[in-house]
């Protein structure tokens, strides 16, 4: 008897109504022929595009092009998949509209962001892939420095026609006296605050990190706990070098190759970090990733996170009540100064790119639309060059809300490896998650400080030192 | 009914009782953390977004009414047929090539008694440990040298180099399973070897070849890194990677529709096991005891 019949009777039904029943068998081969036929027509006919507009919408003329094997006519760009779908499906427009232009065949291909070093270290392994590369986040200029163009020409024209560029980009894309990427844009990293929390507690100032610890000490009692991650994820690397800085700590002194972690300055901090933890943030952040603070200020129970907008541009539409009662503040003090940690995005070219020409002709070009491209982001994008911080901002100008953004460049903004250059080493700290780690040691309370100091060392000293060498 | 007409004997009763019981709490507690990744995958894939993080309402059901617009914008605004077309055809190619070097591959480590072999068995399935995380940067040079740069038959060239370690090594098992006599029958009736490897000893190992089949199936449909690393292109991509790269932006999760991609493309999957249990149990065992 086949499975899943059962049985004579059932039989004998079958021929009674002369109903055709299907067998397992059979009903598996015509499953099977079908999901094969349906998923190789899927994959080779190119009828299966998206509608228009979408975030993973081809260009109008049909399925993306493959990455060049010719050279001359052909223009690939790999960057990251934006916050904004829509400012995805501007740019991939732009890149065709400018192939059209220029009788180029130009393509785009988005990898998120945390995953573009992978990307890039498999390209520069094998020496081939796309000619216009982004650097999003983690930065890595210097450890690709002889295996990227000189763009200085492009950064002239720049700043020709934007200003000079601020030191925080000269910072990341100026090394050893030539321009190997070309600064773009960078995404601004604030205090994000729940006013009405906060007018409940009796609107506490917040000008510096302590006075954030005090309030958020007070809310974390009322259940509104201060979100910050202390894990290994972006935003514990940008966040805590930021409260570091304002601390006059750092990991590595001015010549970036000197471990500067056994001071009394990084002490206090250490210890600042282990205070906001016990009095204002809960366990949980040793296991978030970057999306938590965001969900944790948009479940209405967050009361202070430090992170872009993303995280209050998603709250916008689906809760529009408690959108409102957040505000930006500005960049937080300590007793050392003032100072954050944005996540800067710049452009480069391949030295092995078979388009090198075509490469710097579209980044000649796209810079012009700067502007434009801060309003298709919708405000995220900020600018690198000085004249673009004329206010009113694109956007950001015209928004009560955002406006506050304006002020975030100059020196309130460096990058890590401060305050030395961000390094191949600094490089390596920053994507190995160190610092995040190192105070998840000493605020779960089990290790002294001292040791916490030994521990610090011991992690970063060796990887200064292997650069050395 | 038959437990009232039965007597109960205390000693009959607890024993079938107590082991029935305590079977159904087992399986129970083991639908439960079997089931409850996928039962989640489908609440997130129908909830709101705001019902998403709403600490007011019971995170296990739903809030506010179900909503269809997370499958609505995977096919709308993202290339997911595409994706899911290009998922089923790599791993379709993959399990013909891995089933083709695999069985002559396990057959003789199974069978023929050369010098080596079991080293040589060793050997190969070490190449399974070690992960793709320390092989990308080679294998993308390789990837190139062949002008296969971010194209899906890259991935059909690279996923074999972990399917057969794994499936040759399930195979050999399985082989061994097959009672050499039937075999030495076939050959004393006249059958060369290839005809008793295709009329006696594969017919009997169907639970084995399926089992390396499904194995390789899904061990081509789960991979990220080489995807990640060889393939950019939207339309090339494989469904793992197609929808992390377009409802990851930044830290913006589009939680909705990551779910509702991951139960389309995962639903086709558990139905094929299902279809195949009797002999994926079969394969998956049949080497386990000799």
């Amino acid at each position: 008897m086949e499975p899943g019949s059962s049985g004579s009777g059932s039989m004998e039904h079958r021929e009674e109504t002369g109903a055709h029943a299907l067998t397992r068998r059979q009903l598996l081969r015509v499953l099977g022929a079908g999901a094969i036929a349906a998923g190789a027509l899927s994959a080779c006919l190119p009828g299966t595009q998206p509608t228009a507009g979408g975030p993973g919408a081809a260009p109008a003329g049909g399925q993306a092009p493959a990455v060049s094997t010719g050279a001359g006519n052909q223009l690939n760009i790999v960057q990251w998949s934006h916050f904004v779908p829509a400012y995805d499906k501007w740019f991939d427009q732009y890149v065709q509209d400018w192939g059209t232009k220029n009788k180029i065949q130009a393509t785009v291909d988005h990898v998120p962001n945390l995953e573009m070093p992978a990307r890039l270290a498999a390209e520069a392994a094998a020496k081939t892939g796309h000619d216009i590369i982004q650097f999003t986040g983690q930065v890595q200029t210097y450890r690709y420095e002889k295996l990227l163009v000189d763009v200085g020409d492009i950064v002239d024209a720049a700043t020709k026609k934007w200003g000079d560029p601020i030191p925080y980009a000269k910072a990341l894309g100026f090394i050893n006296n030539s321009w190997r990427a070309l600064p773009d844009h960078y995404i601004v990293i604030a205090p994000l605050v729940r006013d009405d929390l906060m007018q409940e507690i009796g609107s506490p100032k917040l000008e510096t990190w302590d006075d954030v610890r005090q309030a958020c000490a007070k809310l974390k009692a009322k259940g509104n706990a201060a979100g910050l991650a202390i894990s290994n994820c972006n935003d514990a690397n940008h966040n805590w070098r930021a409260i570091m800085w304002t601390f006059g700590a750092s990991e590595v002194k001015e010549d970036g190759q000197t471990v500067n972690v056994d001071t009394k300055e990084f002490r206090d901090f250490l210890n600042f970090a282990k205070a906001f933890y016990s009095e204002a943030i809960t366990p949980e952040v040793f296991a978030w990733d970057d999306a938590s603070d965001n969900r944790w200020l948009g479940s209405g129970q967050g009361g202070f996170i430090h992170d872009a907008i993303s995280s209050l541009r998603s709250i916008e539409q689906p809760n529009k009540d408690l959108f409102d009662k957040i505000s930006i503040r500005p960049p937080l003090k300590g007793p050392a100064g003032q100072l954050t940690m944005p996540d800067a995005n710049l452009y480069a070219i391949w030295d092995f790119a078979k388009n090198k020409e075509p490469a710097k002709q579209f980044l000649r070009d796209f810079m012009e639309n700067w502007k434009e491209s801060m309003v298709q982001s919708t405000g995220y994008d900020m600018p690198f060059y000085k004249n673009l911080f004329q206010k009113p901002m694109p956007v950001i100008g015209d928004s009560p809300k955002l406006q506050i953004l304006q002020d975030f460049t100059g020196d309130l903004i460096h990058t890590f490896g401060n305050p030395g250059p961000p390094n191949a080493p600094a490089q390596e700290v920053l994507a190995a998650f160190h610092i995040p780690q190192i105070i998840g040691i000493y605020v779960r309370g089990n290790t002294s400080l001292e040791d916490t100091v030994k521990e610090a060392q011991s992690r970063l000293q060796p990887i200064y030192d292997k650069y050395k060498a | 009914m038959a437990v009232a007409s039965r007597p109960y004997t205390s000693r009959g009763w607890s024993r079938k009782t107590t082991d029935r019981v305590l079977s159904y709490v087992a399986l129970a507690f083991y639908i439960l953390v079997a089931v409850f990744p996928i039962y989640w995958m489908a609440m997130t894939a129908l909830k709101d977004d705001y019902d998403l993080v709403d600490v007011t309402v019971v995170p296990f059901w739903f809030g506010r009414p179900l909503t269809l617009e997370h499958f609505a914008y995977l096919f709308t605004n993202t290339r997911f047929a595409t994706w899911l077309g290009n998922t089923f055809l790599i791993s379709t190619f993959v399990v013909v090539i891995t089933l083709v070097l695999c069985i002559p591959g396990a057959y003789a480590l199974a069978r023929l008694r050369f010098r080596g072999a079991e080293n040589l068995g060793i050997g190969i399935f070490l190449t399974y440990i070690v992960p793709p995380t320390l092989l990308f940067l080679p294998m993308a040079q390789l990837v190139a040298a062949l002008g296969l740069y971010n194209s899906k038959w890259g991935l059909v060239l690279v996923y074999p180099t972990f399917t057969i370690p794994f499936c040759l090594w399930l195979l050999a098992g399985f082989f061994r399973t097959v009672p050499i006599e039937i075999e030495e029958a076939a050959l004393v009736d006249g059958c060369t070897r290839l005809q008793a490897v295709l009329r006696v000893v594969l017919p009997l190992s169907v639970a084995g070849i399926l089992t390396a089949a499904i194995f390789a199936f899904t061990l081509g449909m789960q991979e990220f890194v080489y995807a990640l690393t060889f393939v950019s292109t939207s339309g090339e991509k494989p469904v793992t990677l197609g929808v992390v790269t377009e409802l990851i932006r930044g830290d913006v999760y589009f939680w909705g529709s990551l779910m509702a991609g991951a139960l389309l493309a995962g639903v086709p999957v558990a139905v094929l096991y299902n279809f195949f249990l009797d002999h994926f149990v079969e394969g998956i065992t049949g080497g386990a005891l000799k």
